[in-house]
């Protein structure tokens, strides 16, 4: 599905980003992701996974059902996609900026909301990156509350 | 399990959300933050149901959950993967809850919406530490 580009600038927001992926077996595995874009054709999100996380990089090469939530830190505005991933890459040199940026702007957004010094957040922050393209199959709306997991809808 | 839960107590203080991943039966994942996970035992913690219905939906159907802590004084983060094994609607871990969720609604100011429903227990059945300081380090 296409997103509009209200939504597209929201999942671009430099705010916390997080993923579940699912186990052969059926169980689940929770991870951050560590940069989130959304494609020109804006049905398509390519998310950065820490390369070193073994269990969410298989599940997705699997092709399983990947879901990934985008919160903005400041307004706790949730919003969570879903879909199936293709395989993992190594990031293009796009990707590396892309990613440099995000991370740049998503941990002073931490230090800033949490008052936090930066290099104790930057202990979370991975050293090498894997990205996977995910098309966006379904929408909802994640933000905390009664009306968190309601379908939002596509582009008319 | 190399560290126990006790170990961890920091993590439970509810300073830095929690993630939680699930998955339907049908396998179509879900993830969302959660503002805290409550250690009950050396074997235990508690999340509180409220409304994070696709969560608690899909626990029915497939009772594993993988949560993801994180220490606020170090920043080390910790993967804890769940089972489910109850449900409380009284007692004392569910008072413990139900005082929590009251705070939060309070602070702010969303009280009458964010109700306590249940105290819903998980055992751990697999503790690591995922990211931080030495997280690859297999001594660590």
């Amino acid at each position: 599905m296409e997103i509009d580009d209200e939504l597209a600038a929201f999942l671009q927001c430099e705010g916390s980003v997080i993923v579940a992926t699912v186990g052969a077996d059926g169980v689940p595995s929770a991870s951050r992701a560590w940069g989130l874009r959304v494609l020109p054709d804006r049905g398509h999100v390519r998310v950065q996974l820490d390369a070193a996380d073994a269990p969410a990089v298989a599940d997705v090469d699997a092709g399983r059902s990947v879901a990934v939530t985008v919160t903005d830190v400041f307004s706790l505005r949730s919003v969570q996609v879903k879909g199936h991933a293709s395989t993992t890459t190594r990031p293009t040199a796009a990707d590396v900026l892309h990613g440099d940026r995000y991370r740049a702007g998503f941990l002073a957004n931490i230090v800033e909301v949490e008052q936090v010094p930066e290099d104790l957040v930057l202990r979370l922050v991975p050293s090498d990156f894997v990205v996977f393209d995910m098309p966006i199959a379904e929408v909802f709306d994640q933000t905390p509350g009664p009306t968190a997991g309601a379908p939002l809808g596509a582009t008319p | 399990m190399t560290a126990s839960l006790r170990d961890l107590h920091l993590c439970f203080e509810g300073m830095i959300p929690a993630i939680i991943a699930t998955a339907s039966a049908d396998g179509v994942a879900n993830v969302t933050h959660l503002s805290k996970v409550h250690l009950v035992d050396d074997e235990h913690v508690a999340l509180s149901n409220q409304f994070f219905s696709k969560t608690v939906r899909n626990l029915t159907e497939n009772p594993y959950a993988c949560v993801l802590v994180v220490d606020p004084t170090t920043y080390v983060e910790y993967r804890l993967d769940l089972r489910y094994e109850r449900t409380e609607r009284r007692g004392p871990v569910f008072d413990r809850l139900q005082r929590d969720v009251e705070a939060v609604a309070a602070l702010t100011g969303m009280q009458g919406v964010f109700k306590l429903r249940s105290a819903d227990v998980y055992r751990v059945v697999a503790l690591e530490r995922h990211a931080g300081p030495d997280a690859r380090d297999p001594g660590a």
